[in-house]
């Protein structure tokens, strides 16, 4: 595999722009961890893995609430007589090359024994009371995976589910298997005796364990006040049990209790491949506790400690390390620099001087930690209000959203009406008859097994895009979207600057390059990281750097004051044009350099094919409005839709005013949290931390923006497919109903014609579906 | 016949053990371990690694 192929040699991603094709990778992050395979032999990853992986990113150290936890396991560690366990949340993990990868690092940094679930993104080691975690958490980061405390619940509902399957097919397989002698031949006698009294216990045991959840499910919608497809479906299983009962005592056949328990295993299988689908895909983040596993430093009298926002009180002192999150309104006892584009959008990073109030959801952005007196409680800081956990959407399950209550409505009249009239003409044995075939035949495998098979279908195609779906009724919701609306900082572009143009820095020479390298390299600043991504690495030993809070950096070498900075402070009295960073040598200007927000790639290209397949964008920005319109106007969406200076409650009440349903919303920053709340399908790019992707619909780890259009496609196509086989179902049910009707249909011929019915069904959806795959 | 019946006895017994084992599996959490226990045939036996 090479570049040539137009995939990244890391993670097989598509390389999206000119830039990403020349390197041959997606990100930097799958630059960074290719060569620290090749380097320490782990390639063999690259022959393990299955299929594509996850563009790696930026690479991140370990967030405060993980320090926090690790802190407290070391001190377990160390405290315990002999080996002990840990347990860690990943992120990143995706298939078995993941999973040797980290067993390997495992085993090298001295652990025990290394358990990696990639389904549930779960790590569990047992380790001795001398193993370095600390170590072993970089070791992982530096290879694109991120830990965090394990706080990623157990699956028990769906185990549960995964149990009742197992044990519903089992028990329907075997009914069948004993029902087929009887439908090819088996007569009186007692061998037939035997074999319908097994195939019947058998059948109603099947039924017993798997028609639970779905009654359970029916009582659910109905309290809920929900015409859910759950109800006939109950109905349909509760009066062919009653039938089949009566038809065993009465001497008949098994009844139907081998088709019934086909059938409850069918759609049972149905709703648990749904939801495994789902589950897997939200475990592949790491979780959240919101407001509640939040960590911050508290100053002491006898120095710093770790302490939960929660019980951080007004009053209290903070210290704010580079990269921290300010966790409430604090007023700042040291100069440092503030990036708002969490809170409101805004792209450039503030400079917040000694005394001002530094506001909750910022972050400090440059490399000095600063001391700050809590303003308020954190209980009644905005923070905590963004990070409260959205109220339940109730937006209904997928079958539902896909079929809409009109069929269930249909199907009920039916079989009503049937047995209204079959009570008048023939008594309640035939009104009970005609009410179930009615309820059974229109629930078909159709339903049950084939419209989960194309939900399940296409989650796979979008995983394979880079797109996860959280929610499993966003598909069937994004299928009525009209409109897409970005976020900008961090959405639409990557929240980094990047230089315009890297010209100044190559005219430089390669001395002078490598001090400009040393100086961008040892800042935190985002504008310094874009002068150190555009040089090549040198080693940074030599005269120590000095960072002015506000200004740059400067660095004394050979006699010389070399600085990298605001014009003017690095080069003062000078004309520097529109450049906002100047590297200069005693005042002395070397490099003029300006830099842009760097959309992310192909994005142009991306909202032209958007408007061309009948979605306009729209741009909704907390950032200022002319930096919004500047993007806007690079990225092609006309002026009047692109809107800047939106506060976060704005952008939600702009969109509840524009029939919130029909467009599909694409935030990164808690100022977004509010109106992918309010948005029809909601999704986000922001996966390092896990906040924003546990209330959208949909997340993505590709670096452009393809994923919006893979999933509104995917969306298009489920309900074509979903359509295709309603109408299947149809036919064949109108086919196979008047046949039965007519008496032209002998049991054996049943038994054939079902399955028959649910095979074609079948091919229908996967032919369907695997043109678009 | 009777042999007939004690086949179907035993087919049935052998069934139950399948779902029994496949409950364990389960609640042991073997599935969420899939991807791992793929790796067991290529991993090094750690006595080879003995001088």
């Amino acid at each position: 595999m090479d570049a040539a192929s137009g995939l990244c040699l890391h993670c097989l991603a598509p390389l999206e722009g000119p830039e990403a094709r020349a390197h041959g990778f997606c990100c930097r992050g799958c630059e960074r961890v290719h060569a620290l395979l090749s380097r320490e032999g782990l390639d063999r990853y690259y022959e393990l893995r299955r299929g594509a992986g996850l563009p790696v990113g930026e690479l991140a150290g370990p967030s405060l609430e993980l320090e926090a936890w690790m802190q407290a396991q070391e001190a377990r560690l160390a405290a315990s007589a002999g080996p002990a366990p840990v347990a860690l949340d990943l992120q990143g993990v995706h298939c078995a090359g993941c999973v040797w990868l980290i067993d390997t690092v495992a085993r090298r940094e001295g652990a025990l024994r290394c358990d990696v679930s990639a389904t549930r993104g779960r790590l569990e080691l047992v380790a001795a009371p001398s193993f370095d975690l600390r170590a072993f958490v970089r070791a992982l980061a530096s290879l694109g995976y991120r830990a965090g405390p394990p706080l990623k619940r157990a699956r028990a509902g769906l185990d549960g589910l995964t149990v009742r399957v197992g044990v519903t097919a089992a028990l329907a397989a075997n009914a069948m298997m004993l029902s087929l002698a009887i439908y090819l031949g088996l007569e009186d006698g007692p061998l037939h005796a035997t074999v319908r009294d097994v195939a019947f216990a058998l059948g109603a045991a099947a039924v017993l364990v798997g028609g639970g959840p779905l009654v359970r499910a029916a009582i659910e919608a109905l309290r809920r006040g929900v015409l859910s497809l759950d109800l006939p479906i109950a109905l349909g299983l509760l009066l062919a049990s009653i039938a089949s009962v009566a038809s065993w005592v009465r001497g008949g056949d098994a009844g139907f209790a081998d088709s019934l328990a086909v059938f409850v295993a069918l759609v049972l299988g149905g709703r648990w491949l749904q939801e495994r689908m789902v589950a897997i895909d939200r475990d592949r983040l790491l979780a959240t506790d919101g407001a509640e596993g939040l960590v911050t430093r508290r100053v002491t009298d006898g120095g710093v400690e770790m302490v939960r926002c929660m019980e951080v009180r007004r009053g209290d002192r903070l210290l704010l390390a580079a990269g921290d999150l300010v966790p409430v309104e604090a007023v700042l006892e040291d100069p440092c620099l503030l990036s708002m584009d969490w809170i409101d959008g805004e792209s450039q990073p503030r400079d917040a001087a000694a005394g001002t109030v530094a506001p909750a959801g910022s972050f400090v952005a440059g490399a000095r930690a600063a001391r700050a007196v809590v303003a308020k409680d954190f209980v009644e800081s905005s923070l905590h209000d963004l990070l409260r956990t959205p109220p339940d959407r109730r937006r209904g399950d997928l079958l539902d959203r896909l079929v809409g209550p009109a069929y269930v409505l249909i199907v009920l009249a039916l079989a009503g009406g049937g047995a209204a009239l079959w009570l008048a003409l023939e008594g309640p044995g035939a009104a009970l008859s005609v009410a179930t075939a009615v309820l059974v035949v229109t629930c078909p495998c159709a339903l049950g097994l084939a419209l989960p098979l194309a939900h399940e279908r296409t989650l796979g195609m979008l995983r394979r895009a880079g797109v996860y779906v959280r929610e499993p009724s966003a598909l069937a919701r994004a299928a009525g979207v009209d409109r897409v609306v970005f976020d900008k900082t961090g959405t639409l572009t990557f929240g980094a600057p990047r230089l315009a143009d890297a010209g100044p820095l190559e005219a430089l020479s390669e001395a002078e390059r490598a001090i400009a390298y040393r100086l961008a390299a040892q800042s935190s600043h985002p504008k310094a990281a874009a002068v150190s991504s555009a040089l090549p690495a040198v080693s940074l030993e030599g005269a120590p750097v000095h960072e002015q809070p506000g200004a740059g950096v400067q660095a004394r070498i050979d006699g010389a004051l070399y600085r990298l900075g605001k014009p003017s402070w690095a080069a003062p009295g000078r004309d520097h044009g529109a450049a906002d960073l100047v590297f200069a040598k005693d005042g002395a200007p070397l490099a003029r350099l300006e830099t842009v927000e760097r959309p992310r790639p192909g994005a142009e290209d991306e909202i032209a094919k958007l408007a061309e397949a009948g979605y306009p964008s729209f741009i909704l920005s907390g950032d200022a409005p002319s930096r919004v319109q500047a993007l806007a106007a690079r990225v092609g969406v006309p002026e009047e839709r692109a809107f800047g200076g939106a506060s976060p409650r704005e952008k939600a009440d702009w969109l509840a005013a524009r029939d919130p349903e029909r467009a599909l919303f694409l935030g990164d920053g808690l100022n977004d949290g509010p109106a992918a709340d309010v948005a029809g399908v909601s999704g986000t790019p922001a996966v390092d931390r896990p906040f924003m992707p546990a209330r959208t619909d949909f997340y993505f780890v590709t670096a452009g923006l393809g994923a919006v259009r893979a999933l509104l496609g995917a969306a298009a196509r489920l309900r074509r497919t979903t359509r295709g086989i309603l109408a299947l179902a149809v036919v064949y049910n109108a086919v196979a109903v008047t046949l039965a009707l007519a008496g032209r249909v002998e049991p054996w011929t049943a038994a054939a014609l079902m399955p028959a019915g649910s095979l074609a069904t079948l091919a229908y959806t996967r032919l369907s579906l695997k043109e678009a795959a | 016949m009777n042999v007939l019946v004690l086949t179907l006895f035993v087919s049935l017994c052998l069934a139950a053990v399948a779902v029994a084992l496949f409950v364990w599996t389960v609640r042991a959490g073997t599935h969420d371990h899939l991807d791992q226990l793929s790796l067991l045939p290529i991993e090094e036996d750690p006595s080879e690694e003995e001088p």
